[in-house]
């Protein structure tokens, strides 16, 4: 859906975008991830074509033109127009061909403003201003939609408003890029990440691939029967990399093998007369990933 | 499509913002309040010079300096005219900031532009409906104007010719004004700067134009002649029908020309990354 090839764009004499490279595919839901001012936001308005690259290739969809819907970090938007007008006008601005009222009153419905439909946006609060412009975004259709830290500034109810439309469009088989610093949104939504780090990306790919390839597996592990010493030889173990969690009486193991370090896990147990009462296997956070790339 | 939406969505701002109450307010209440202030003064100055009459001065001087003041029609319609292309012009121009470029400068586009907004039909609309309301409540007021100084004042009374004639002048001259106000806050998207800078500038390049002897057969000629002496009695309309002629042709064609260059400023500021092939 989206091929960038060596992307350069400069602002004066500093480089933000170094040669970024990165693929999109159709159906994604892409979790763009970078520190502050590593040249996301640059990277989605070259796109959007609201700035200009200095050098590189943007391919977008298949040479056929593609409709794109790009909700910047904090949209700006008609306070003077209600959420229905405001919809009506952004339909007609991408010469919708369909039945305009019947969309207008969907999308109020995806976003979750039919009640406030008919009320001035002038004095929505942020998150109904947010989901306005989601709701703008995605009325024409587009095959691929941008959004750019669409949950930054909203409180948790309002943010998960947005994540929840997020998740919906998923479901629709939206193409989406999704820019954001709360990467367990993106853990909850993403299938495919890119994280970007001196104006390229470090990394790019599956989510759960990249989870497995820099954290491995994660073993939770809670014993019944835990004394002193077999607590100082679960935490000196050698074949995974071991913490004791004082607040849950839980054991976290990193490893690469999980089924080998279970296994190894419940041996040591049962020779110390102890057994586990719980043994959860999962992979590691998106956090931990996120630091370990960009040196955090 | 995109234009009648563009419409809706100006008058709309234009409507709801208080805009056009600002343009209403700004621009009639000129038409009442400057004949009404000076038949005010004058009432007032008369009733000074009776009470020197009646002390046993004379007050002959005074009743006619007076009579040249706050007595005559056509003067204080001239006062009126001036005050409706300075100030009224430049309440005109802060209330329009933001349709002229200032929803630029606030980003307040990108989402319609990213959505497929053509330049054209989101010029179209703005060029028609502020000039042309700036037109017609200037026309309107000017007739007020008019008419209500024929009323208040005796002397000097204007002909419902040069009242309509001064009313088209006027309001061409604002709408005028008003295109090139608005295509120079669109091309910049600095409507604050433009706004000072016209105001400052336009008594500037009447000063440079007047210096250099060319006060005829351009749109500032309307507003000389609507502001000076126009509706003095020694005024020969056929010795200037040709000046103001191609003064109002000219500020039309001055107009689609602002337009044009508006357009293809904005057309030339579009972006299309997809276009290039890398260099390297």
């Amino acid at each position: 859906m989206v091929r960038i090839r060596n992307l350069y764009k400069k602002y004066g004499s500093y480089s933000v975008l170094r040669g970024l490279s990165m693929d999109i595919e159709k159906g994604d839901v892409y979790g763009f991830l970078g520190r502050n001012g590593c040249g996301k936001t640059t990277t989605m308005n070259i796109i959007t074509n609201i700035i200009p690259k200095d050098e590189g290739e943007i391919i977008i969809g298949d040479g056929k033109p593609v409709k794109i819907g790009y909700l910047p970090e904090s949209p700006v938007i008609y306070g003077y127009m209600t959420s229905r007008e405001y919809l009506e006008y952004i339909a007609a601005c991408c010469n919708y061909d369909g039945d305009v009222r019947a969309r207008v009153n969907e999308v109020l419905d995806i976003v979750g403003l039919t009640k406030a439909a008919d009320r001035r946006a002038k004095g929505y609060s942020r998150g109904m201003t947010q989901r306005l412009g989601m709701g703008a975004a995605i009325i024409g259709k587009p095959e691929l939609l941008i959004f750019d830290e669409p949950t930054s500034a909203l409180d948790p109810e309002g943010r998960a408003e947005v994540i929840e439309i997020i998740e919906r469009l998923k479901g629709m088989g939206s193409t989406i890029v999704l820019s954001t610093h709360i990467l367990s949104d993106v853990e909850r939504v993403a299938n495919r990440i890119g994280i970007m780090t001196n104006g390229a990306l470090a990394e790019q790919g599956a989510l759960n691939d990249i989870l497995r390839k820099y954290a491995g597996d994660v073993i939770h592990l809670k014993v019944r029967g835990l004394t002193d010493d077999l607590k100082i030889k679960l935490l000196m173990v050698d074949f995974a990399r071991a913490e004791y969690n004082d607040m849950n009486d839980t054991f976290r193991f990193g490893t690469d093998d999980s089924e080998e370090c279970s296994r190894r896990l419940i041996k040591l147990l049962a020779d110390n007369d102890a057994a586990a009462e719980s043994l959860k296997i999962g992979t590691a956070s998106l956090e931990e990933v996120f630091r370990k790339v960009v040196g955090g | 499509m995109q234009i009648k939406a563009g419409f809706k969505k100006e008058w709309l701002q234009f409507t709801r913002t208080f805009r056009l109450g600002g343009i209403l307010l700004g621009i009639i209440s000129f038409a009442f309040a400057d004949p009404l202030m000076y038949w005010g003064m004058g009432l007032l100055m008369q009733a000074i010079s009776d009470s020197y009459g009646m002390i046993g001065s004379t007050s002959t001087d005074i009743d006619s300096a007076l009579g040249m003041l706050f007595g005559s029609a056509s003067t204080t319609y001239s006062v009126t005219m001036a005050e409706l292309c300075s100030t009224s012009l430049l309440i005109a121009m802060l209330v329009l900031m933001s349709p002229c470029g200032g929803e630029q400068k606030k980003r307040a586009t990108i989402i319609p532009s990213c959505t497929g907004l053509e330049f054209f039909n989101y010029l179209v609309p703005k060029y028609v409906l502020y000039p042309g309301v700036i037109f017609v409540t200037s026309f309107v007021s000017c007739c007020i104007s008019g008419g209500l100084c024929n009323l208040l004042f005796d002397s000097d009374r204007i002909g419902m010719g040069m009242i309509l004639l001064g009313a088209v002048m006027c309001a061409v001259y604002m709408a005028f004004y008003t295109v090139v106000y608005m295509s120079i806050g669109l091309c910049t998207s600095r409507p604050g700067i433009v706004t000072v800078s016209m105001y400052l500038g336009v008594s500037l390049v009447q000063i440079i134009l007047t210096s250099l002897d060319l006060t005829d057969f351009h749109p500032l000629t309307l507003r000389t002649l609507v502001c000076g002496g126009m509706f003095s009695e020694n005024f020969v309309l056929a010795d200037n029908a040709a000046s103001i002629l191609v003064g109002i042709a000219l500020s039309v064609v001055i107009g689609v020309m602002m337009f044009i260059l508006t357009l293809t400023v904005l057309k030339g500021k579009k972006i299309n990354n997809q276009e290039d092939k890398p260099e390297f």
